[in-house]
C-alpha cells in the first residue's frame, strides 16, 4: 500500500509536465495573443511588445522559462492584470471556487447518500420513486436554467437571499449557487448510490452477513452502505477536483470571483502565465484527489488489492 | 506630464493610432524601422512651470482639444510609476487626482472608490463611496437591480430585446452614443473584391428595419447622425434591392436574359463572420434574413471567439464580411473617418485610397473649421462611394437609475462625472423617469 | 493471468473442437455454479426487453422519447407546411419584430399562431424549439455512443489487466481531464475550420466525443476491480478463459447497472457542453439552434420573457426525465442476478 501511495505520488510530477507542456502548446497553437485586439498593432510596436515578454527567442528558451516557473512554483506575472502575479491571482480565487464548491459537495454528500439509501432499503416503494423523481429532477435541469430560476423565486419573488455576488463565508449569498451547484451532484450521488446498494444487497456476502444473524441495521451500515459507495468513491475524486477549482457556469451567473471565472477569461485573453497556472493547479488536484479515491477504494472494499 | 510621455514609451500600453497622428514625431518613430525611447522633449510636450502644459503640434490638429477628456492624458504621479513598475495600478499604490481615491480592485468583483478628502473640492463630492461591481451577464446585474442591491447600472447594461418592456419603465434612461456598429467588407479577395457586390450587399440591407428593432438609430454614413454639430455629412446609397439585383447582374450573376440569378452568386465564398458577444449574433440573424429576403442569397454566419476574430480579421483572411464596431475617442469625424487613413489599426478591409488619406491629411491642415468639415465630409463621401464597410446602426447608452439617485446623466462619451451624483433622501424630491439635465 | 495463458497455450491441436465445446459448457456452469451469473446471450436481450416492456415508468419514458423524436424529425416540416414558420424565419412587417408571449397576437388578444410565443426577432419559438431538438437529440445519440465505446472498454480493459498498464491508462485519463477544455476547443476550431455546416456539426461531435468517455471509463474500472477478483471470473480464468472474452462477456455484462446509469446522466452533460461550445461558435452555426442553445438564451432573458426559457427549458427536462426512466428500466431490465426472479 505504501508502495503504491509512493510510486503514484512520484508519477505526479511527469504527469504535471505533460499536461503543463499540452497545454503550453495548445496556448500557442490558439490565434491571437495577449495583445490582439480589434486594431492592429504597428510592426514595429509588435515587435517591441514580444521583446518585452521574451516572445521573440526560441521556443525552447520561453519552454524553458515555464519549466522552471513550475519548478520553483513561481507562475510569474500575469499578462493580462500587469503587476500581479498568478500566485496572488490564485490564493485570491481559490477560497471563492473552494468554499462553493465544498459547500456544494456537501450538501450532495448528505442529500445524495441520504435519498440512494432510503431508496435501495425499499425499492419499488413511494419513498424509492419520490427520492429518485427528485434526482431524476435535479439531473434533467441544466444548471444554467436552475440557476435563473432559484433566483426568479428566492430573490425576486420572495427576497430570502441576494441574486449574486459574493460576500465571503458564511454568508447569504452562498446559499442560491451553493444549491445550483449541488443539484446535479445530489441526483447522481443518490443514484450511484441506489443502484451500487443494490447491487451489494444482492449479492452473497450480504447473505452470508444475514445467515451470520448481524442485525439489519448492522448489515446495511457496516457491509451495504460500504461496498454500495465504491461507484460514489470513483465518482467523487474528478468531481470534487472540479468541484474546487471552479464552476465556470456556476461563478458567472452569480458573477462570483472565482477560478472558474478567471480560467475561462484567461483562455479568452491568451494570458498564458495565468492559463498554466490555474491548469497546473487543476491538474495537481485531480491528480490528488483521484488518487486519495484509489487508496480509498482499498479502504472500503477490501477485495480491492494493490 | 508624466502621461502623454508613457503612452509613447514602448514599455507602456498598446499605442494607439490617433496618439501618433497627434504627435508627428512620435509617428514617424512609430513608422521607422525601429522604435527608440522617445521623451516629452521629442514630442512637443514641455512643462512651462508646475501648473502649465504646453503641447507643441505640427499641424492644426484642430479636434486635439477634443481628446483631453481621454484616459490617455489623464495626470499621473510619475514617482509611482518609478516606484512600483507595473504594479503602480494597485488599490494600495496608485496615486489619483479625481474626487474619489481607488479603494480596493477585485477582478470579476468589484471597484471600490472612496471620496478623497485631499481633493480641492471634497467638500461639494457628495457621495462617500462608489462601489462598481464587475458583472459579465446582464441577467445577473438586472436581478441585482431588481432586488434592490444596485442604485444603477452603467451604460450598456439593458438589452435591446428587453426594451419593449424595460422601455417605458421610469428608471429607463437612454441617449445616443458617439459609437457605431459596421461590417467590414474584404476587398482584397473573392466576391467582395468587387464593389458593386459591395454596394449590392450594402443597399439590400433595410438599415430603417434594423434599427427600429434593436430601438437604436441607422447608421447612413461613417460618421453617426447628428452627433457632430454643423458637420455637413454625406449619406450612402438608401435602402434599394432591386438596384441591388441590377448591380448583381452587371458583376456577371445574371441568368440568360439578364437579370440576377441568386444561383450563379457565389454564396458559399461569402461568410458573414460576427464574435458571440452582446448583442452580435441576434445582428447577425438579421441581416443574414434580410439578404436571404432581398436578393434569395443565404450567406452563412460563422462564430469566432473574439481574438479568433480579431486575428482572422486584421489578416484579412476572412471570406466577405466581418463584425466590427467602433466607439469614438474625442468628439469629433475624424474619429471615425481615420480608421480608413491607413490599413494598420482597425482598417480590416484592405482598403486604402490616397485621395482619401490626401483629403484627410490636407482636412487636418485647415485652420478654419468649417472648411475642415467640408474636406472632411468629401473624405467620408469617397468612402461611402468605394464601400469598404456596410455602415449599420448607431450606438446608444443605455443604463437604469433608482429614483433617489440624482446627478447622473447619460451622454455620448460615456463619461459620468461622479462628483456631482448623490443619494436624495427626500422622497419628494426624486426622480420618476429621466431626470432634468444639468440641474 | 500468466496461468491463464499458459493454460490455454497448452490446448492439444487434435482435440481442438471437443475441447472448445466443454469450454463453453464449463464456462456457463461454472459461472451459474459460483454465483448465478449467465454470460449474455441472444436470449438475454429478448428477456430484457420483455422485462422492460412490464416496467411502467420506463414504458410511458420511452413513449415520451418516442414523441418527442418523432416531433423532432417531422414537426418542422409540418409546421412549415401549415404557417410558413421556420426556426429562422424572421418576418418582415417591423411590428411583428418582438417577443410575444404564448397565444398571444400583435393585438395582445388570443391567437393560435404562436403557442410557444415567439423570440425577440419574432421568431416562432416552438418551430425552434422542434428543430432544435434534432441537433440536440444528434448531439446525445452521437456523444453517449462514443462514451459507452470507448469509456466502458477503455475503463474494463484498465481496470482487469491491472498493473503498469492500468496505471499508464489510468494517468492518461487524467492528462485529458486536466487539460483546458476551451482552449483545445479554440485550438480546434483554428486548425480545422469547417467549409460547410455539416463539418461544423461533425467537428462539433468531436470535440464532446473527446471528453465524454472520461468519467465512464473511471467508473467501469472502479466497477471492475471490485468484480474482477470474485469467484466467477476467478474461474473463468482458471478454466482458461481469453483475456477479451472476459473482459466482454463476464466484467462488462456484471456492470452494466452502473454503466447504463451513467450513460444516461452522460446525455445532460453532453447537452450542455453542446450549449457551452455553441457559445464558444464551435456549436452549431447560427441561425441554426439547439436547446442547450435556446435555453442559454431564454436564461439570458428570463427576467423580462420567462417563456423563453421555459419552453425549451422544460422540453430538454422532459426528454431528459424520460431517458432517465429509459435508462433505470434498461438496468433493471439488463442486471442478470433480477433474471432468477
Amino acid at each position: 500500500m505504501l508502495r503504491f501511495i509512493i510510486r503514484r505520488v512520484i508519477v505526479i510530477i511527469p504527469m504535471l509536465l505533460i499536461v503543463v507542456s499540452l497545454t503550453w502548446t495548445l496556448v500557442r497553437l490558439a490565434p491571437g495573443s495577449f495583445y490582439t485586439g480589434e486594431k492592429k498593432l504597428a510592426p514595429a510596436v509588435e515587435k517591441n511588445l514580444r521583446e518585452k515578454y521574451g516572445l521573440d527567442k526560441p521556443w525552447y528558451v520561453q519552454y524553458g522559462k515555464v519549466l522552471k516557473n513550475i519548478a520553483r512554483f513561481d507562475f510569474g506575472n500575469s499578462l493580462k492584470y500587469e503587476g500581479q502575479s498568478v500566485n496572488q491571482i490564485l490564493l485570491r480565487a481559490l477560497p471563492v471556487s473552494a468554499t462553493l464548491g465544498i459547500t456544494a459537495y456537501l450538501i450532495a454528500l448528505l442529500v445524495g447518500i441520504t435519498m440512494g439509501a432510503l431508496a435501495a432499503l425499499k425499492p419499488n416503494s413511494w419513498l424509492d420513486y419520490a427520492s429518485m423523481t427528485l434526482a431524476m429532477l435535479g439531473i434533467s435541469i441544466p444548471n444554467f436554467v436552475l440557476g435563473p430560476l432559484l433566483v426568479l423565486l428566492f430573490s425576486l419573488t420572495l427576497f430570502w437571499f441576494p441574486p449574486a455576488l459574493w460576500n465571503g463565508f458564511p454568508s447569504k449569498s452562498l446559499v442560491l449557487p451553493a444549491l445550483t451547484l449541488s443539484a446535479i451532484y445530489i441526483a447522481y450521488i443518490a443514484r450511484l448510490t441506489r443502484s451500487g446498494m443494490l447491487e451489494v444487497m444482492r449479492s452473497d456476502y450480504i447473505r452470508t452477513a444475514r445467515a451470520k444473524g448481524l442485525s439489519e441495521t448492522q448489515v446495511v451500515t457496516r457491509h451495504a452502505l460500504r461496498g454500495g459507495l465504491l461507484p460514489v468513491v470513483s465518482f467523487s475524486g474528478p468531481a470534487l477536483a472540479f468541484l474546487i477549482t471552479g464552476t465556470v457556469v456556476v461563478e458567472r451567473i452569480f458573477a462570483l470571483p472565482g477560478l472558474g471565472n478567471y480560467f475561462i477569461n484567461a483562455c479568452f485573453n491568451r494570458d498564458e502565465p495565468l492559463i498554466i497556472g490555474i491548469v497546473a493547479f487543476i491538474a495537481i488536484s485531480v491528480l490528488v484527489f483521484n488518487l486519495l479515491v484509489d487508496i480509498s477504494y482499498a479502504f472500503i472494499d477490501p477485495r480491492i488489492r494493490y | 506630464m508624466h502621461s502623454p510621455a508613457r503612452v509613447v514609451l514602448p514599455k507602456s500600453e498598446k499605442n494607439r493610432k490617433k496618439i501618433l497622428d497627434a504627435n508627428p514625431k512620435l509617428n514617424a518613430a512609430v513608422t521607422g524601422k525601429q522604435l527608440v525611447p522617445v521623451g516629452a522633449e521629442d514630442i512637443g510636450v514641455e512643462a512651462v512651470d508646475d501648473y502649465t502644459l504646453r503641447i507643441s503640434f505640427s499641424v492644426p490638429a484642430p479636434y486635439f482639444i477634443n481628446m483631453m477628456p481621454h484616459q490617455f492624458f489623464r495626470a499621473l504621479h510619475q514617482k509611482t510609476i518609478e516606484k512600483f513598475g507595473s504594479a503602480w495600478t494597485d488599490a494600495g499604490n496608485i496615486v489619483t487626482s479625481g474626487a474619489f481615491k481607488l479603494e480596493s480592485w477585485k477582478h470579476y468583483d468589484r471597484i471600490v472608490v472612496a471620496r478623497d478628502p485631499m481633493n480641492w473640492d471634497a467638500r461639494n463630492v457628495k457621495l462617500d463611496r462608489v462601489v462598481f461591481y464587475l458583472l459579465t451577464e446582464n441577467a445577473t446585474m438586472m436581478s441585482l437591480y431588481k432586488a434592490g442591491e444596485l442604485d444603477a447600472t452603467y451604460n450598456h447594461t439593458v438589452p435591446s430585446a428587453w426594451l419593449d418592456v424595460i422601455g417605458p419603465l421610469k428608471d429607463f434612461m437612454d441617449a445616443p452614443e458617439a459609437a457605431i456598429d459596421y461590417y467590414n467588407f474584404n476587398t482584397s479577395k473573392g466576391p467582395t473584391a468587387d464593389v458593386r457586390v459591395r454596394k449590392a450587399m450594402n443597399m439590400s440591407l433595410d438599415k430603417k428595419a434594423l434599427a427600429n428593432w434593436r430601438h437604436v438609430k441607422a447608421l447612413t454614413a461613417m460618421t453617426p447622425d447628428g452627433i457632430f454639430p454643423g458637420y455637413p455629412q454625406p449619406k450612402g446609397d438608401p435602402f434599394d434591392p432591386e438596384k441591388a439585383k441590377r448591380l448583381l447582374a452587371e458583376a456577371g450573376y445574371r441568368d440568360a436574359s439578364g437579370n440576377f440569378d441568386p444561383k450563379k452568386f457565389e454564396a458559399s465564398e461569402v461568410e458573414l463572420i460576427v464574435n458571440p458577444d452582446a448583442n452580435n449574433l441576434p445582428y447577425a440573424e438579421f441581416i443574414q434574413a434580410q439578404w436571404k429576403q432581398n436578393l434569395g442569397v443565404t450567406i452563412s454566419i460563422r462564430v469566432m471567439e473574439a481574438k479568433t476574430l480579431s486575428k482572422t480579421m486584421s489578416a484579412l483572411e476572412y471570406k466577405g464580411v466581418a463584425r466590427t464596431g467602433y466607439a469614438a475617442d474625442y468628439m469629433d469625424p475624424y474619429t471615425f473617418l481615420s480608421i480608413f487613413g491607413s490599413t494598420g489599426g482597425a482598417n480590416n478591409t484592405g482598403w486604402l485610397d490616397p485621395k482619401y488619406v490626401a483629403l484627410l491629411e490636407e482636412a487636418n491642415r485647415a485652420v478654419d473649421h468649417q472648411k475642415r468639415y467640408q474636406l472632411l465630409a468629401q473624405a467620408e463621401q469617397l468612402l461611402l462611394d468605394a464601400q469598404p464597410v456596410i455602415p449599420l446602426t448607431v450606438g446608444t447608452t443605455r443604463s437604469l437609475k433608482k429614483p433617489y439617485l440624482k446627478g447622473f446623466y447619460p451622454n455620448p462619451a460615456m463619461l459620468h462625472p461622479w462628483k456631482y451624483a448623490f443619494i436624495e433622501r427626500d422622497s419628494s424630491k426624486w426622480d420618476y423617469g429621466m431626470p432634468e439635465m444639468g440641474n | 493471468m500468466e496461468e491463464n495463458r499458459q493454460q490455454k497455450d497448452q490446448i492439444p491441436d487434435s482435440a481442438d473442437l471437443h475441447i472448445s465445446a466443454e469450454y463453453a459448457v464449463a464456462e456457463r456452469d461454472i459461472a451459474e455454479l459460483v454465483t448465478g451469473e449467465v454470460v449474455v446471450g441472444s436470449s438475454l436481450w429478448r428477456d430484457a426487453w420483455r422485462r422492460l416492456l412490464k416496467n411502467k415508468l420506463a414504458v410511458f419514458g420511452m413513449i415520451v422519447v418516442l414523441v418527442l423524436v418523432v416531433a423532432s424529425l417531422i414537426g418542422p416540416t409540418i409546421i412549415q407546411k401549415t404557417t410558413g414558420y421556420t426556426y429562422d424565419s424572421i418576418p418582415k412587417d417591423s411590428a411583428l419584430l418582438k417577443s410575444f408571449p404564448p397565444f398571444r397576437g400583435p393585438d395582445g388578444r388570443f391567437s393560435l399562431a404562436h403557442p410557444m410565443g415567439t423570440d425577440a426577432a419574432g421568431r416562432d419559438i416552438l418551430a425552434r424549439v422542434l428543430s432544435g431538438g434534432q441537433i440536440s437529440l444528434m448531439v446525445a445519440l452521437i456523444a453517449t455512443l462514443v462514451s459507452l465505446v470507448i469509456g466502458v472498454s477503455y475503463g474494463a480493459i484498465a481496470g482487469y489487466l491491472g498493473g503498469p498498464l492500468d496505471d499508464l491508462m489510468m494517468r492518461i485519463v487524467d492528462v485529458l481531464y486536466s487539460l483546458p477544455y476551451v482552449i483545445i476547443v479554440i485550438v480546434l476550431l483554428a486548425l480545422l475550420p469547417a467549409k460547410t455546416p455539416t463539418a461544423q456539426l461533425a467537428q462539433l461531435f468531436f470535440a464532446l466525443g473527446a471528453v465524454s468517455w472520461l468519467t465512464m471509463a473511471r467508473i467501469v474500472r472502479g466497477q471492475i476491480l471490485s468484480l474482477k477478483n470474485q469467484e466467477f471470473v476467478l474461474a473463468a480464468r482458471a478454466t482458461g478463459v481469453s483475456t477479451p472474452k472476459i473482459i466482454f462477456r463476464h466484467l462488462i455484462p456484471n456492470a452494466l447497472g452502473p454503466v447504463i446509469v451513467y450513460a444516461t446522466l452522460t446525455i445532460p452533460t453532453v447537452m450542455l457542453s453542446e450549449a457551452f461550445l455553441s457559445f464558444l461558435g464551435l456549436g452549431v452555426r447560427p441561425p441554426r439552434v439547439s436547446w442547450g442553445s435556446l435555453a442559454a438564451e431564454g436564461a439570458a432573458n428570463l427576467a423580462v420573457f420567462p417563456w423563453q426559457l421555459i419552453f425549451p427549458g422544460v422540453t430538454m427536462a422532459l426528454m431528459l426525465f424520460s431517458l432517465n426512466f429509459v435508462g433505470d428500466g434498461l438496468r433493471d431490465a439488463l442486471d442478470p442476478q433480477a433474471r432468477r426472479n
